[in-house]
């Protein structure tokens, strides 16, 4: 299984029809913040506060996942560039544990409903899952993000069970709320 | 902790582990796993099982943080030991411990979908069925590939 010419999970870069996937690099701060991570363009259905500037994107985001690809552990996500434009649009993320994979996505505002995310969702479950090592691409929403549930039916993951009192959504509770859990795998066992 | 459970094939079956073949690897692991967890209170912790009334241990049940609100547990117990609702006392009371935190909302586990006793275990204890997660887990004892697993939840309550 090892030995294999092609990089481990997740690659630096998944190149799909409209959009590319890639590490991120200090020099997008800028557009991260403009595009999701500030208050208003931001989605409210995220594990995340707001941030109050593009301090905090650079120093509480990019600084931390750069080392994380640097290091080649723990959460490292992509940056969604639209091909045509070159603009940034959001950003994946991918955790591995074993034979899984827990996936998050989010989506400036101004992007919505055009497709994209099911498009980077549906790349990224088929690169994971063409990986031998890999058996399950699994991520949750919150309960009441329709738009979320939606866009992992799209790309064929399957509703698994609601997972109560399961993440803290910080613009909406200190609490941790319910949550739905979807899945593709490789085969049914 | 050798003879009542770690070396066991049966009561290890379902679990993410192999027996033990030997006491000094499980010396090895309680020395520089199980009691480094405890000291640093990172990691998975296990507790050993005793009888009040029988001197010995029996079994043991752990926990680890999935995040800051959601513990993930996990037990086994010596097979001679089963069907007698032990493991329903042990588990009842680390998710009643567990849930009289105030940081800590949910108590999880997973078992493999033939361990009707586990199943069982987590039902009685007041832990509610949630969902089965398909090719969540590969059991080492079981076979090379992920393997569906159920999932089961206890909640703080509203």
């Amino acid at each position: 299984m090892t030995g294999r010419a092609d990089p481990e999970f997740p690659p630096e870069r998944i190149e799909l029809e409209t959009l590319v996937l890639r590490r991120p690099m200090i020099e997008d701060v800028p557009a991260i913040y403009r595009g999701w991570t500030n208050a208003d363009e931001g989605p409210r259905y995220l594990s995340w506060m707001p941030h109050a500037s593009e301090d905090v994107t650079r120093d509480r985001f990019i600084r931390v996942v750069d080392a994380n690809w640097r290091n080649g552990e723990g959460e490292r996500p992509w940056m969604i560039e639209r091909r045509t434009t070159g603009e940034l649009v959001g950003a994946f993320a991918s955790r591995v544990d074993g034979a899984r994979v827990n996936v998050g996505y989010v989506l400036g505002r101004a992007f919505w409903n055009q497709g994209m995310m099911s498009e980077a969702l549906m790349g990224v479950i088929e690169v994971a899952l063409n990986r031998p090592e890999i058996w399950r691409v699994e991520a949750t929403c919150h309960y009441k993000n329709l738009a979320s549930k939606r866009v992992m039916e799209k790309a064929g993951m399957e509703f698994e069970g609601r997972l109560r009192r399961y993440a803290v959504y910080p613009q909406f509770s200190s609490l941790p709320a319910n949550c739905l859990l979807y899945a593709r795998v490789k085969e049914e066992s | 902790m050798f003879d009542a459970y770690a070396s066991d094939p049966e009561a290890t079956r379902y679990l993410e582990w192999r027996p033990y073949v030997n006491v000094a690897d499980l010396r090895r692991y309680v020395r520089e796993i199980l009691v480094p967890a405890w000291e640093t209170g990172r990691g998975h912790r296990a507790w050993l099982i005793e009888r009040r009334d029988i001197p010995g241990v029996i079994g043991a049940i752990g926990f680890a943080m999935r995040h800051a609100s959601c513990v993930s547990v996990g037990y086994v117990l010596g097979h001679g030991h089963w069907g007698q609702g032990l493991m329903t006392e042990a588990l009842r009371a680390v998710c009643d411990r567990a849930l009289a935190d105030p940081k800590i909302y949910r108590v999880e586990a997973i078992c493999h979908p033939d361990n009707v006793a586990s199943s069982r275990v987590m039902e009685k204890s007041g832990m509610s069925y949630e969902g089965r997660l398909k090719r969540f887990f590969a059991f080492p004892n079981l076979g090379p590939e992920p393997v569906d697993c159920l999932l089961y939840a206890r909640v703080k309550e509203e």
